[in-house]
């Protein structure tokens, strides 16, 4: 595996790990603490939230230029 | 003009519209199987993005996801974003590679992929099987869904039957004309009409309770536990987010991941759909659920999946509650239209051409994909009129059913090649069985929902089987696995 496979999976993981820890309850759990008008929980979802769509952004800058450069290579191939 | 009749109006012009995208399909599609059923992989990012998400976002979204949200409200909304992150990330993992040898190679559908690696006919057959027996209720889930939106919003003015008839009439025309032309750009239509309503109606509920600091201080005060993100055990809420996490292995989603036209047309779709399902899709149904718990209170169990209709008969004016039920029709129908395609497709090619090795002409092969997606059609409707149970379960199980056991033998094929068909053969029938009997016979143990069991099973039987079995074919490890190690 390449090292910018490892940062896409590395983050990826351990976004999973810090979105279930609150599913389970663990972090980010009581409803009374507001931060800035936003309740906890809640703020602690919207966070998981963005760093969901960075995982998908950095699969897209750091991993996927070149699968579409060898892809095209595989697929010219053929012809 | 009376309730019934705005109703119809609205619901007619939109369901010609449907047809007249359908005729259109027809127009432009060539009577062959890889037209028919992929679009001759020509999908650009807008027709790719939309055929997935609105193919995802089922009438469940509309109502049952609404009503999860009303009964269980942050723990329900931070499951849903979780899973709705999660479906583009394994797009990620098997969109690339996936698309790659079925460009390559030609594929149509996920059985004659696995076939083609693990060098049978067999595993394909029962793939194919467990995708339509997997299909079938999350299918009648779509037309019950758009009886009850019907039925419920003109409160019985328009029978459930009725609803449910008008649905499946109109979709099964276009699909059946149109193939998957027909099908992605009435998804591109249904998809943006459905997010945007759901997001305006989402917006409005909570300017009706007094902008966001309102609703959040007075869930805070009234209904506090809505705020606790563990209302749900945790056993359920994993394998919920398992479950719709890898929704991209199910036979209609799968089928998506090989119609792109280009390889960065992959990317930017997962990239894309990060945004339009974990936020897009997500953050209004929950906002509308917890402010329904202010604005119509008091509802309770399966009562809580009328909430949006509820809500609109009460707030909107008829002409645009209509608008919303057209737009639960079209949540349900995007994803109904989808799933009829690819079921044809397990039919025609991999339980009948494929097995029994049929030569028959492109044209006779699209024609008889035609013929069956009229017969599934009728089976669909009659299975929806007979009104099985609450939304979510009957949803939710029958696609754990197929997920757990197609998720290892892709897995292998795309990533490890040690496992061979014996691998496979246990991982899919240990899976399938796992899941049903958890479901059914011994529901839920140890609290843990039944795709996780059937994954956990699943998994280490195949990769156990794998090790001791033999591999799959030197030529297919090569075929496969060769390219991958280049990318």
């Amino acid at each position: 595996m390449r090292k910018e496979s490892y940062v896409v999976v590395l983050s990826t993981l351990l976004w999973f790990i810090a979105f279930a820890l609150q599913g389970a309850g663990i972090v980010a759990a009581d409803p009374r603490i507001f931060i800035g008008g936003i309740p906890l929980p809640l703020l602690y979802l919207l966070i998981m939230g963005v760093w969901g769509v960075i995982n998908s952004l950095l699969a897209y800058y750091l991993w996927a230029p070149r699968f579409y450069k060898r892809a095209y290579e595989i697929l010219e191939e053929r012809e | 003009m009376n309730l019934v009749a705005i109703v119809l109006t609205v619901i007619g012009a939109y369901l010609a519209l449907m047809l007249a995208i359908g005729y259109w399909g027809y127009k432009r599609t060539k009577a062959t199987p890889e037209d028919y059923y992929l679009g001759s992989r020509m999908l650009g990012m807008l027709t790719l993005s939309m055929t997935l998400i609105a193919t995802y976002a089922s009438m469940w979204t509309f109502l049952g996801a609404v009503g999860g949200n009303y009964r269980i409200g942050l723990s329900f909304v931070s499951m849903m974003m979780m899973w709705n992150l999660l479906w583009p990330m394994m797009l990620w993992f098997f969109g690339p590679r996936a698309w790659l040898v079925g460009k390559k190679y030609g594929y149509i559908t996920y059985s004659e992929l696995i076939n083609d690696y693990y060098g049978t006919r067999v595993l394909g057959v029962i793939a194919a099987i467990v995708g339509i027996i997997a299909l079938v209720p999350y299918i009648a889930v779509q037309l019950m869904g758009g009886g009850i939106a019907l039925e419920g919003f003109t409160q019985g003015g328009i029978p459930y039957a009725e609803g449910v008839l008008l649905m499946i009439i109109v979709m099964v025309i276009y699909v059946l004309i149109g193939g998957l032309r027909s099908v992605v750009w009435t998804d591109v239509i249904q998809g943006i009409f459905f997010l945007a309503t759901m997001l305006c109606l989402s917006l409005y509920a909570v300017h009706l309770v007094g902008g966001f600091g309102a609703l959040f201080s007075k869930l805070a005060t009234t209904n506090p536990t809505l705020l606790k993100p563990n209302n749900l055990k945790f056993g359920i809420w994993i394998g919920y987010v398992l479950t719709w996490g890898n929704a991209v292995v199910l036979p209609h989603m799968f089928q998506r991941l090989l119609m792109a036209k280009k390889p960065e047309i992959i990317g930017k779709t997962a990239t894309s759909l990060s945004v339009l399902s974990g936020w897009v899709q997500t953050v209004p149904v929950f906002l509308l659920g917890v402010a329904a718990t202010i604005l119509i209170p008091g509802l309770t169990g399966a009562a809580t999946d009328s909430a949006t209709a509820l809500f609109a008969s009460k707030y909107l004016p008829s002409w645009l509650g209509a608008t919303i039920i057209a737009a639960a029709f079209a949540a349900g129908m995007s994803t109904l239209d989808s799933q009829l395609l690819t079921s044809s497709s397990l039919l025609v090619l991999d339980l009948y051409i494929d097995p029994l090795k049929k030569k028959l002409s492109p044209k006779e092969e699209t024609l008889l994909a035609r013929i069956m997606v009229l017969i599934l059609g009728i089976i669909i409707a009659i299975i929806a009129l007979s009104r099985p149970g609450l939304i979510v379960p009957i949803s939710t199980a029958g696609t754990a059913i197929a997920i757990s056991s197609y998720f290892f033998p892709l897995l292998g094929a795309l990533y490890w090649p040690r496992a061979g068909k014996a691998a496979a053969y246990t991982s899919m029938i240990v899976a399938a069985v796992t899941a049903i009997v958890t479901w059914l016979v011994f529901p839920f143990p140890l609290g843990i929902y039944n795709v996780l069991w059937g994954l956990i099973l699943g998994g280490i039987s195949y990769f156990l089987v794998g090790l001791i079995a033999p591999p799959p074919p030197r030529e297919s490890i090569e075929k496969f696995h060769g390219l991958f190690k280049r990318l």
